[in-house]
């Protein structure tokens, strides 16, 4: 047990983490009210967030005072920057967005509070599995686009006026699967790797599931033109089969596989095509099929280093820039420093992500679910913002917690939540191990 | 410890990618920067132009001629007088600048740069708007409003200098425009009749015709010939194998004239003969020590641009000598602008010097009150003698009174020519006024028509009232 003075001392910590991030997000807010006429929104998605920081940690100190320290603060304070984007880019989207932050923390309170949510995702992982696909399947026959254009993406759902896109929920149910079967596995994986040595990326344990996870991820591509999260999947899976083999052949397999999946996809469809032609040249095209990434190579040069500050810039060119391209417009308006701010949030998500992954001694599920959170946090923000400085071809991913989309908002929290249940768990059996 | 190798691997995996994101983000914030941002397709390259809080322009007497007006990131430009578009220009974010918002573009729009503690603070930190410097123009806004006004619909130009320092006071280009329209009316305007854009007064490369009988002049006093000598036949008009016959700008009484006569009248039959009488002048020379052999303009304005010229005659039509002869009566290769003829009136009216013709008159800093006086240049090219200055004043003051041009008080000069350059006839009136007060302005009309002078010294005399009034 914790002594009563440590963990007043932990209570303060998590206040004074959240003052920072209350003061930063009422900075950004205070700023773009300078630009507008009417505050109100302003001010009330702000106290919605402010609420949803306070009534997050008041709950998870009072039932959860045993977790990573970090983790919540770290989203909560990305979901308010996003707040502040959302204002600033697309107004008329900030009040749906505080609602769905709403809802959020509560799916992350439920998912880091509610003691049975790690057994029965791995216990029930077939069932949560087949739903997951059936409304995957459900969206490849009924799937909308909430913008209504005839030929964008059919990725969402329809639930009376509500749009969620369960390829979104998909990402902590295959988690979750995978880090359960992965974790079922390891031992004789492991015993497979000391025996067969060369032959192990062959073994049927390993390249049964990365095939298989090879597969679901090319119906995605074919069936949704959803590059991005097919990418995501695939890229998630391979790095929890590396952290279970611990070895790097897999990581090539893996990517002989994405080379040809790509290949292939680049002469089948027509999206895949225009995304890396203007990946690879996007100059000649500036002002057609290229507008987007050159617009956002751009506000980054009008970003410079500190900025034009918020309000001030003209992110405002970039088409979808409160979803994709939300880091372009960070960049444009918080400057090179608000890049590095955002990245050290990052690195800082994935430090205490993985670290949890290593404090849980002998439980191979919940390190692998560790692992496989962060890394569908991280590798995501890494592949979006990749995309927005044309380091990669465009993927169409959200920036975790900052993109506007109340599924993607959602989805973060609940990694978030199971990450800080992961840490209380370790925690506690740390604690039980050394009594 | 199980998976603790590849997680350590992700770790540092991980870690190394957002390093390069953050590298990337870099190069693109910092060393692509200008690349980006000066690209022609960066709309916030034209965003940022329409924040920028561009100086005024004023004239002499402190009269705005243009103003930045309207709302951050809306702020439009007004001219509040379109009278002087010739001299001021336009600015647009759409068609770019002209005139004086192009000469001094980089003063009217202040620097990007940031260089002093100060301008961080306010640019990079506050976000304050770019501001650019209030210019004055030594342009006398009702003088050009009035020459604008007499001058009418008809094509033309009209230059007013003080002879004694260079200024431009008046800088008239006919037809012109009114900038305030500019969006509105920019396809109208490109294709209208008269090129409105094309400013004749610093442009208009017109031959020289009878301007250069002051040229011939000025040897001829130079060369200590007989002014008084008479010249038979001297009203007959002078006709090339080619067809072109140049003759009298109008009709004189007699058929009898001196060279100070045939100025008068602009018969161009006397200074053929004079040429021709004295094979010693080296035409060139004579020609280019009025310096018609370097371009003039304003500084910051472009360089004259040539005109259609006709087509040069061919060695079958004319030869040699009536080519030289041709030239020698300005309607050779030589060709000169408005401004250029000014600036030589302005030289025969004083010490004979050519001074260069100057339009800037003086700064005030962004929030200054003062303002900071031009630097005139000062340099000076000798074209004639004080004491043939002196005779040629004194011969176009004879010729003012043949036109028929009064001053109440002023000493005035003038001289009548006729030109023909491209398809068209030219008419110019060149001389000077000296009212009382020891000021000096030399001044050039020149109207593209053909036919009766009537309307060239109507707008003489307007001119020499207005210059008197001052």
């Amino acid at each position: 047990m914790r002594s009563p003075s440590e963990s007043l001392s932990n209570r303060r910590h998590h206040y004074l983490l959240l003052a920072f991030a209350g003061l930063s997000v009422f900075a950004g807010m205070a700023a773009i009210s300078l630009t507008r006429s009417s505050t109100q929104s302003l001010w009330t998605g702000l106290a919605i967030w402010a609420a949803c920081a306070l009534v997050g940690t008041a709950l998870l100190n009072r039932y959860l005072p045993a977790r990573d320290p970090l983790l919540f603060p770290l989203a909560i304070f990305m979901s308010g920057w996003g707040l502040v984007a959302i204002q600033r880019l697309a107004p008329s989207f900030a009040s749906r967005q505080a609602l769905w932050l709403v809802i959020s923390v509560g799916a992350m309170l439920f998912a880091a509070l509610f003691p049975h949510v790690l057994r029965w995702l791995r216990v029930y992982r077939y069932v949560v599995l087949a739903a997951a696909l059936l409304l995957l399947l459900a969206t490849i026959v009924l799937g909308s686009n909430p913008s209504g254009f005839e030929f964008a993406p059919r990725l969402w759902l329809k639930v009376g006026a509500v749009y969620f896109q369960p390829s979104e929920f998909m990402k902590v149910v295959l988690v979750a699967f995978m880090a359960s079967y992965l974790g079922e596995q390891s031992a004789a994986i492991r015993a497979e790797r000391g025996d067969a040595g060369m032959r192990l990326p062959f073994s049927p344990r390993l390249a049964g599931p990365m095939l298989s996870m090879w597969l679901l991820s090319l119906v995605i591509l074919v069936w949704q033109r959803d590059l991005g999260t097919a990418m995501l999947f695939f890229v998630v899976f391979l790095l929890l089969l590396y952290t279970t083999s611990g070895d790097w052949r897999i990581l090539i397999g893996g990517l002989l596989l994405v080379l040809i999946a790509a290949a292939a996809a680049y002469h089948l469809f027509d999206v895949v095509k225009l995304r890396v032609d203007i990946w690879l040249n996007p100059w000649p095209e500036s002002d057609g099929r290229a507008y987007q990434i050159v617009q956002s190579l751009m506000a980054f040069g009008a970003g410079g280093i500190l900025g034009t500050g918020v309000g001030l810039g003209a992110p405002g060119y970039i088409p979808v820039v409160h979803s994709d391209f939300v880091f372009a417009a960070l960049a444009e308006e918080w400057g090179l420093l608000g890049v590095i701010g955002l990245l050290g949030c990052f690195a800082f998500l994935t430090l205490r992500g993985l670290s949890i992954g290593l404090t849980h001694a002998g439980r191979d599920f919940h390190k692998l679910l560790a692992v496989g959170l962060t890394m569908m946090l991280v590798v995501q923000a890494l592949m979006i913002m990749a995309g927005v400085l044309k380091l990669l071809p465009l993927t169409g991913v959200t920036l975790p917690f900052i993109s506007y989309g109340g599924s993607s908002l959602l989805v973060c929290f609940v990694m978030i939540g199971l990450l800080l249940r992961l840490s209380a768990e370790a925690f506690s059996t740390r604690h039980r191990g050394a009594a | 410890m199980a998976f603790s190798r590849g997680i350590h691997h992700l770790l540092l995996g991980t870690l190394a990618c957002l390093l390069v994101i953050g590298l990337s983000a870099t190069y693109w914030a910092i060393a692509g920067q200008d690349a980006l941002l000066l690209r022609d397709d960066n709309p916030r390259r034209i965003e940022a132009q329409a924040s920028i809080q561009r100086g005024s322009i004023f004239d002499r007497h402190g009269q705005p001629l243009a103003v930045t007006a309207g709302q951050a990131k809306e702020l439009q430009r007004r001219y509040p007088m379109t009278s002087t578009f010739s001299a001021v220009g336009y600015f647009s974010l759409r068609f770019g600048t002209s005139g004086a918002e192009s000469a001094y573009d980089d003063l009217l729009a202040g620097s990007s740069k940031v260089r002093t503690l100060q301008d961080f603070v306010d640019r990079r930190l506050l976000n304050r708007p770019q501001t650019g410097s209030d210019i004055r123009l030594s342009i006398d806004a009702d003088l050009q409003d009035a020459l604008v006004t007499s001058l009418g619909g008809s094509r033309g130009a009209a230059v007013v200098l003080n002879a004694l320092t260079g200024e431009v006071l008046s800088l008239v280009s006919q037809p012109g425009v009114d900038a305030n329209a500019l969006d509105d009316d920019w396809e109208e305007l490109v294709s209208a009749e008269g090129d409105p854009f094309f400013n004749r007064a610093l442009q208009g490369n017109y031959q020289l015709g009878g301007a250069t009988y002051t040229v011939l002049l000025a040897h001829a006093i130079t060369s200590g010939f007989d002014l008084s000598q008479r010249f038979p036949r001297a009203a007959a008009p002078i006709e090339f194998s080619d067809g072109m016959t140049i003759a009298c700008a109008f009709e004189p009484d007699t058929n009898e004239l001196t060279l100070i006569e045939a100025y008068a009248y602009a018969c161009p039959a006397p200074f053929r003969a004079y040429f021709l009488s004295e094979p010693g002048i080296d035409l060139e020379a004579t020609l280019n020590q009025f310096a018609f052999d370097k371009p003039m303009t304003l500084d910051g304005f472009p360089n004259p641009a040539p005109i259609n010229l006709p087509d040069a005659p061919s060695a079958e039509q004319l030869n040699d000598e009536a080519l030289e002869l041709r030239a020698a009566l300005g309607q050779g290769d030589v060709t000169t602008t408005p401004l250029h003829v000014a600036a030589i009136m302005a030289a025969v009216s004083t010490d004979g010097n050519l001074r260069t013709p100057f339009l800037h008159a003086a700064t005030r800093l962004p929030g200054a009150l003062q303002w900071r006086e031009t630097s005139a240049d000062t340099a000076t090219i000798p074209i004639v003698s004080v004491e043939v200055a002196q005779e040629l004043r004194a011969i176009m003051r004879r010729s003012s009174s043949v036109l028929r041009l009064d001053a109440a008080s002023a000493d005035l000069g003038a001289q009548v020519a006729t030109s023909q350059s491209g398809e068209g006839v030219q008419q110019w009136l060149n001389g000077f006024v000296a009212p009382a007060d020891g000021t000096t302005y030399s001044f050039v009309v020149l109207l593209e028509e053909d036919g009766d002078l009537s309307r060239l010294f109507s707008i003489g005399q307007t001119l020499v009232q207005a210059l008197e009034q001052r």
